[in-house]
């Protein structure tokens, strides 16, 4: 599997228009990614009851399908810089895996596309998940309204903008 | 009676302080248990869904690079690796040993994935720089550009697949993965090019897969070898590549791996080729089938920093008395080799952050490709030797590797080879 990532990579660089690309990241490069100077990666999993549950799927606007999460947590001088998770939902018939990094104030400080299994015309470009950056639950996060549209890739940015959501909601409501 | 009742009052508000802590320390224990499973579970799903390190694997036997068309969800891959030597003959010298810096070789591979179960896969290799006449220096004056393997897959099970083409023969540890950063020393093992005639490919079908999680198989059935150019050395010239090859007579190949669960990248393994080699050549007036077989038994184990690796063969070819004489060379009956090679990261000692590699390595050898000759034949000096290799492999990324390392042969009779020491390079991508 990880050969995959080495492999598309080389693709990319020679620029050769093949193969529908799987996995981008391994999860110690998406960790490398989300804290490159930390001095350590916390795991922190969660068992989420369902008065939280609740609470989170109402600010979230989204069902939680799994009472279990897990946020990475970056921490350097024993300051925490951030809060990174890896979530992965549906997009139109195949899923993708995406990470969203949060800064110590809990707004995004970068959203990732880590592995995507639908054909890649339907991914977003790097710039457009640029718009993810700074939110928090404060914005509506909703296509169409603060965040832009890709032509003939709704389906794409709806699951983005809704695993952004949650991610925000399930850190404001467990930390 | 009050004393009383109220003594009692107090030994049972003890006793319920005491199960009331019980159970707190009961309920502590049952959260750190659902803790750690929460744990647990969290981190398999994490990776089912993109894996853990970004590292190669190979897949199916072939080199990690070699397997790059499995991991595409269809249409065109490419791969490739390629390596560079020096060599400094230093000692037991003769006038045909000299320094030599050769770009040994370049490999691209090329694959196709047509669908989910149709795959082509491909490898093209130029040998030694260029195939135009360079002069003699080291007896070959020129490259060679060759297909050293060109097949299609048709992926049905897990348990079962199917495979026909030019294929490897999946025999020792080099001849299906020979890309350099995946074995240590610039030269390959010498029992995997004298005894195993690495890169040993012929034309053939056959079939492939895993049995459980723990086992891995692949059997074909392809040409023969053609013992009408064996040589003294050994059975090397035999091999047909795929050239327009006889296919008068058939050989067997196969391979069992194990790779234990319980102890993850450890392999032990054996590997077999057998068939008759006569290919209806005519032999002095004589029809001859030179049966001849390979078997290796291997085993490798990486532990922490640890790599240890083990390689023992013996291969046989039958009629050398006729051969020997219509051939006029002297081949091997039996022949005859092993090593074992112990390797060791050192670089987490000095640099545990580094993501590079550094492994000063060990390996012993001893082989005889004339350990058993037809009566009346005399053997030659250089059939039997020792060889120690003693260096190290220097990565700075997993696909690129430095190597330097210093190779002692040693023979009972005049027959060692030059001692060296060499320089080498090595990628795949």
């Amino acid at each position: 599997m990880p050969t995959k990532l080495i492999f598309i990579q080389a693709l990319l660089l020679l620029s050769v228009p093949v193969a529908s690309a799987e996995v981008f990241y391994a999860q110690d490069e998406a960790m490398e990614i989300a804290f490159p100077e930390a001095d350590s990666i916390e795991t922190r999993t969660f068992v989420i009851e369902e008065e939280e549950l609740v609470e989170i799927e109402r600010r979230a606007r989204v069902a939680i399908d799994s009472k279990l999460f897990t946020f990475f947590v970056g921490i350097k001088d024993n300051e925490v810089m951030g809060y990174a998770a890896i979530d992965s939902n549906n997009v139109r018939t195949y899923p993708q895996t995406f990470m969203v990094v949060l800064d110590p104030n809990g707004q995004v400080e970068t959203t990732l596309i880590l592995a995507f299994h639908e054909p890649p015309e339907y991914l977003p470009s790097e710039h457009w998940l640029e718009q993810m950056d700074g939110k928090d639950l404060e914005s509506p996060i909703r296509p169409g309204d603060d965040i832009a549209g890709i032509l003939g890739s709704t389906l794409s940015v709806r699951a983005i903008s809704s695993g952004v959501r949650k991610i925000l909601a399930l850190h404001e409501v467990l930390f | 009676m009050q004393a009383l009742a109220q003594d009692n009052l107090n030994l049972e508000l003890e006793s319920l302080k005491n199960r009331v802590l019980e159970l707190e320390s009961s309920l502590n224990q049952e959260r750190e248990k659902s803790q750690a499973i929460a744990e647990e579970v969290e981190k398999n799903k994490l990776s089912s869904l993109i894996p853990e390190k970004a590292e190669l694997k190979s897949e199916y036997g072939l080199g990690p690079a070699a397997s790059s068309v499995y991991k595409v969800n269809s249409g065109l891959s490419i791969g490739g690796y390629g390596e560079a030597t020096f060599r400094k003959p230093i000692s037991d010298r003769t006038e045909s040993d000299r320094d030599v810096a050769d770009f040994l070789r370049v490999v691209q591979y090329t694959g196709y994935k047509f669908n989910d179960w149709l795959i082509f896969n491909s490898e093209i290799e130029f040998e030694h720089g260029t195939t135009g006449s360079i002069g003699d220096v080291d007896g070959d004056s020129s490259g060679s550009i060759s297909v050293e393997l060109a097949y299609l897959d048709f992926l049905l099970d897990d348990a079962i697949n199917a495979r026909v083409g030019l294929l490897l023969m999946p025999l020792g540890f080099v001849n299906e993965i020979h890309e350099p950063p995946f074995f240590h020393g610039v030269v390959r093992p010498e029992i995997e090019r004298r005894i195993i005639p690495t890169t040993f490919r012929e034309n053939g079908l056959g079939i492939f897969g895993n049995l459980g999680e723990e086992l891995e198989y692949r059997a074909y059935l392809v040409n023969g070898l053609r013992a009408s150019r064996f040589r003294t050395s050994g059975i090397r010239g035999g091999r047909q590549s795929g050239n327009r090859a006889l296919f008068e007579d058939v050989a067997f190949t196969g391979r069992l791996d194990y790779q234990p669960n319980f102890f993850p990248g450890s392999t032990i393994g054996v590997s077999t080729f057998f068939g008759n080699s006569g290919q209806d050549d005519d032999f002095n007036g004589q029809d001859v089938s030179a049966f001849t077989s390979i078997t290796d038994v291997h085993a490798q184990f990486k532990l922490n920093q640890f790599e240890f690796k083990a390689l023992g063969i013996f291969s046989t070819v039958d009629d050398t008395e006729v051969l020997n004489v219509a051939l006029d060379e002297v081949i091997g009956e039996e022949q005859f080799g092993w090593y074992v090679e112990l390797a060791y990261d050192v670089l987490p000692h000095f640099a545990p952050e580094s993501e590079h590699y550094l492994a000063p390595f060990v390996r012993f050898e001893s082989f005889d490709t004339q350990s058993d000759i037809a009566e009346g034949f005399t053997g030659s000096d250089s059939a039997d030797q020792d060889l120690v290799v003693v260096g190290f492999s220097y990565k700075p990324v997993t696909n690129v590797v430095l190597k330097l390392d210093y190779r002692n042969f040693s023979s009972s009779g005049d027959g060692a080879d030059a001692d060296e020491i060499a320089f080498g390079i090595g990628y795949a991508y």
